[in-house]
């Protein structure tokens, strides 16, 4: 938008007692700089107009580059790598094999990948050796929950060790062997604060059944017939006997010549 | 478990993460879901350690002091309920 500013006829029209006009080079209004344009004398009209500098040119420039970058680290992130839809998919049969054989809901990964060796990042810390751009375990979880969303983690790092950490997963083809309901080891060493025993008397309930399930008999858990179990026991039982015969014949072979 | 008693949590971190990836039973599993959130709450990692209360309790309800430290949890880090 232009800005006009009139000036005052020469001094030889004006009289003498009429003050006379003392304008600047510049004008500045609102904190905007004008650059001043000059016409003929004949309209006596000085003409504003905002300028454009170098900052603008910059910014615009500026920002064409961000645009730019923009656009290159889109395309990266749109871009997934054959590689990185392999890691995808071995990540997912692991987890269907997981569910599958061992009834191991994804939850229960999740927490599992979460698992930290606190000596290894101790051991790094005081070595010095600590690697701060490396994926975390917290990195691992999130990128295993986008796989689980159907989406390719950005962290491609991340995904390339949650893809080798889950492939290292000890017998993943074998299932989970269907055992008859015995005594959990774990219940029994667990103190969950309260005994179950005494909590189902107050509460009349069958209270963590399967952890009162008694011992399986000795003789139901033996797979080898009893003859070969204790045919082991009779030999070394019988090796003194067989020692003292022995010794009575050859006292007796000697006596004889 | 025994290692954990004796208060090397480290230690018994890392044996539980190696169980966790063997053939193990569900029930079992709960157990050892509890028992580190045990170590996590000792190390007032309290997030942490009402994932894994919840995790557990999700496998095996029978676990009253998973839920007793879920409440003193939540409260003590004033967060809303799960």
């Amino acid at each position: 938008m232009a800005w006009s500013l009139t000036l005052p006829p020469p001094p030889s029209l004006s009289s003498s007692s009429l003050p006379t006009f003392h304008h600047h080079p510049s004008v500045f209004c609102t904190g905007v700089a004008f650059t001043r344009l000059r016409h003929r004398r004949t309209s006596n009209t000085i003409f504003l107009v905002p300028s454009v500098g170098k900052e603008d040119t910059d910014l615009r420039v500026s920002s064409l580059q961000e645009q730019q970058l923009d656009d290159g680290d889109d395309d990266n992130d749109e871009e997934p790598t054959p590689q990185d839809l392999e890691y995808v998919a071995q990540i997912k049969r692991v987890l269907e094999l997981l569910r599958k054989n061992r009834d191991m809901i994804f939850g229960e990964v999740k927490l599992t990948i979460m698992i930290e060796d606190a000596r290894e990042v101790e051991r790094r810390r005081l070595l010095g050796i600590e690697d701060l751009d490396g994926p975390t375990r917290e990195d691992l979880v999130d990128a295993l929950d986008e796989i689980n969303e159907g989406k390719i983690p950005k962290d491609r790092a991340a995904l390339q060790m949650l893809a080798e950490e889950l492939a290292s997963w000890p017998n993943l083809e074998d299932a989970l062997p269907k055992k008859k309901p015995s005594k959990s080891l774990y219940a029994k060493a667990t103190d969950t604060g309260i005994d179950p025993e005494l909590a189902a008397k107050k509460l009349n309930i069958d209270w963590d059944s399967a952890a009162e399930i008694e011992e399986q008999n000795a003789d139901d858990e033996t797979e080898v017939p009893p003859v070969v179990g204790y045919g082991a026991l009779y030999l070394v039982s019988a090796f003194p006997i067989i020692i003292g015969i022995s010794v009575v014949l050859i006292l007796f072979y000697n006596s004889l010549q | 478990m025994s290692v954990q008693s004796e208060g090397n949590y480290a230690e018994a971190l890392q044996n539980y993460y190696e169980t966790m990836r063997q053939k193990i039973d569900p029930y079992d599993r709960s157990y050892i879901l509890y028992n580190i959130g045990l170590i996590h709450t000792s190390n007032g990692e309290h997030t942490k350690a009402l994932k894994y209360y919840f995790r557990a309790l999700e496998r095996n309800p029978f676990l009253p002091q998973a839920f007793n430290n879920m409440i003193v949890l939540c409260h003590y880090v004033r967060l809303s309920p799960l």
